[in-house]
C-alpha cells in the first residue's frame, strides 16, 4: 500500500507557513513559498492546485501590489503584502487538495478531539464541496436555459453573480436538512463513541511535525529578538 | 406508538394548513403508508412523526397533539430512523467507504465494536451490497446512494423508522430488496412510508392514509381502499403494474381501483 502523508503533518506545514507569513523576514518568506510550491508536486491533485494558484492566488497577489502602489505606498510594501497573502492561502489549497475529509476525520479521532469541534471543522470544509456542487448544477441549469458562459475569465466571473442568490438559498436549505440528518446519525450524542478506525502518527510523521514546530518557534523568536 | 390527535399544522410562510384535522394512531409492528400527490402533506406528516416540526420550523403554528409512547423513547435519535427525500445530503460526507458510512451512526452512539461489525454485515447482506463495501460513498449511483442512506439508518435498529419517498431513485430489484427488509424490520418497529408512486405501499403497506391538500381522505387497508368509492386517480401506480397494463394494451392512466381489480383477476387467471 502506498504511504501517504499524515493530515497533521500537512497542518503543521500550514502552521509554519502562517508563522513565516506573519513573522518571517523576506528571504525566509521567499524560501518558504518556494518550498510550498515544490511540495505541491507531491500531491495527487497537483494540476487542480496549480490551476487555483494561477486563477486566484497570482491575480490577487498582483492586485495587492498594484493597489499599494496606487494608494501611494512603495512597491516593496505591495510585494510584502502579496507574499504574506500567498503564504497564508497557498498551504490551505494544498491541505484541501491533498487531505480528503475522511482522512482528516480519522486523524482527529486519533487525538480524541471533542466530537462537536471535530464535526464542526469537517462539516464546514464539506460545505465548500457542497457549494461547489450546487454552483455546478445551477450553472448547468442556466446553460440549458440559454445563458452563455464565455471563456474569457472576466466575463465568466460576471456571469457568476446572477447565480449567487439561488446557490446560497439552496445551500442554506440543504445545510439545514443536512444538520437534521446528522442529528439522527447521533453526532450530538453525548456519551462515549466507538471508533472502528483511527489514523495514528507514524514515526516519520512525528519527526516531521516536531521539526516543523521547532522551525515555527525559531521564526517567532527570530522576530522577537 | 405514535398518536396524532386532531393535529393541524401550518408553516410560517404559508396561508394554508399543510396538515389538517389528523387523528391517527401508528402501532408497533405495522407498516403505515402515507400516500398522495405532491403538496399533499406527506413530508410534513413524516417530519411531524419524527418530532422535527417544533424544533426546526420556529414560528409555525401547530394545533392538537402528537404523542410518542415511552417505549419509543421520544425524541432520542437512536430510536428514530429517518430517511430524507434527498438522500445524497443524508450521507455523512466524511467516510471513505460504504462500510464506514453504515457504521458511522453506530459509532456515534457508542455501540460496542463487535455489534457494529455484525450490524454492518447484516445491512450489506440485506441490500446485497457486499460488492460495494469498499467503494467511496460519493462514487455511488443515485439508487445505490438511496439504498446506502436507508441501510445506514436501519443499522441503528430504530423503534420508529420513517422513510420519505424511499423508492424515488430505486430500480425494481432494489424495491424488492427494500420490501423484504421492511417486512423484517416491522417485527420490532413501526414503519412509516410516504409515497407518491405506491410501489412499497402496494406490497408491504398494512394501513394506508391518503392525504389530499393536507387533509386525510382515507385510512384503511389496501383492500378497503380498492373497495371504497373514493377517487384515487391522483396516485401513481407501481411501475410494473403500469408496464403490465401497457403490455395488455390497457390505458396506463387507469385508476388504482381499476388496476388492482384487474391485477387480482389477472393473478386468479394465472
Amino acid at each position: 500500500m502506498r504511504r501517504t502523508i499524515h493530515p497533521f503533518t500537512v497542518l503543521s506545514f500550514a502552521l509554519l507557513s502562517f508563522f513565516v507569513a506573519v513573522a518571517g523576514r523576506r528571504p525566509v518568506q521567499i524560501a518558504m513559498f518556494a518550498l510550498i510550491l515544490a511540495s505541491s508536486l507531491l500531491i495527487d491533485n497537483k494540476i487542480k492546485f496549480w490551476k487555483k494558484v494561477i486563477l486566484y492566488i497570482l491575480p490577487v497577489s498582483c492586485l495587492l501590489v498594484m493597489l499599494n502602489r496606487f494608494f501611494g505606498a512603495t512597491m516593496d510594501n505591495g510585494i510584502d503584502y502579496a507574499l504574506r497573502f500567498a503564504l497564508l492561502v497557498t498551504p490551505l489549497f494544498i491541505l484541501f487538495y491533498s487531505i480528503p475529509a475522511g482522512r482528516m476525520s480519522l486523524a482527529l479521532r486519533t487525538v480524541n478531539m471533542p466530537a462537536r469541534l471535530h464535526y464542526l471543522f469537517l462539516f464546514s470544509l464539506e460545505m465548500v464541496t457542497l457549494l461547489k456542487d450546487i454552483l455546478q448544477n445551477v450553472r448547468i441549469a442556466q446553460q440549458l436555459r440559454g445563458l452563455r458562459f464565455e471563456q474569457n475569465p472576466v466575463k465568466r466571473w460576471k456571469n457568476i453573480f446572477p447565480m449567487l442568490s439561488p446557490v446560497l438559498l439552496i445551500a442554506i436549505s440543504q445545510g439545514l436538512e443536512r444538520s437534521v440528518a446528522l442529528e439522527f446519525k447521533g453526532i450530538e450524542h453525548g456519551g462515549p463513541k466507538t471508533y472502528l478506525r483511527t489514523l495514528p502518527l507514524a514515526p516519520v510523521d512525528k519527526v516531521l511535525i516536531s521539526a516543523l514546530l521547532v522551525l515555527s518557534c525559531i521564526v517567532i523568536f527570530s522576530r522577537l529578538i | 406508538m405514535i398518536t396524532f390527535k386532531d393535529y393541524s399544522y401550518r408553516y410560517k410562510s404559508s396561508p394554508r394548513f399543510a396538515l389538517e384535522g389528523l387523528s391517527v394512531e401508528i402501532r408497533a409492528g405495522e407498516v403505515f403508508s402515507v400516500v398522495g400527490s405532491s403538496e399533499a402533506g406527506k413530508t410534513t406528516f413524516a417530519y411531524a412523526a419524527a418530532g422535527l416540526l417544533a424544533k426546526h420550523f420556529p414560528g409555525s403554528k401547530a394545533f392538537g397533539s402528537i404523542g410518542l409512547s415511552t417505549s419509543a423513547n421520544a425524541g432520542d435519535p437512536a430510536n428514530i430512523g429517518f430517511v430524507f427525500q434527498d438522500t445524497a445530503i443524508q450521507l455523512s460526507g466524511i467516510t471513505e467507504t460504504v462500510e464506514e458510512e453504515i457504521a458511522f451512526s453506530l459509532e456515534q452512539f457508542g455501540i460496542p465494536e463487535a455489534v457494529i461489525r455484525e450490524r454492518t454485515e447484516e445491512q450489506l447482506s440485506m441490500f446485497d451490497m457486499h460488492h460495494l463495501r469498499n467503494r467511496h460513498p460519493k462514487s455511488l449511483s443515485g439508487g445505490e446512494t438511496q439504498i446506502l442512506a436507508i441501510a445506514a439508518e436501519a443499522a441503528k435498529h430504530p423503534r420508529v423508522f420513517i422513510l420519505d419517498e424511499p423508492t424515488q431513485a430505486l430500480d425494481s430489484k432494489n424495491i424488492r430488496l427494500l420490501a423484504g427488509a421492511i417486512r423484517e424490520w416491522k417485527k420490532s418497529a413501526a414503519i412509516i412510508i410516504t409515497e407518491e408512486r405506491i410501489d412499497l405501499t402496494y406490497s408491504v403497506g398494512d394501513r394506508i392514509l391518503f392525504l389530499e391538500h393536507g387533509s386525510p381522505r382515507f385510512l384503511g387497508s389496501l383492500d378497503e381502499m380498492v373497495n371504497s368509492h373514493l377517487d384515487f386517480s391522483t396516485l401513481e401506480l407501481p411501475e410494473w403494474i403500469s408496464a403490465q397494463l401497457l403490455l395488455e394494451r390497457r390505458v396506463v392512466s387507469t385508476s388504482l381501483k381499476q388496476s388492482v381489480r384487474w391485477l387480482k383477476e389477472y393473478r386468479t387467471s394465472v
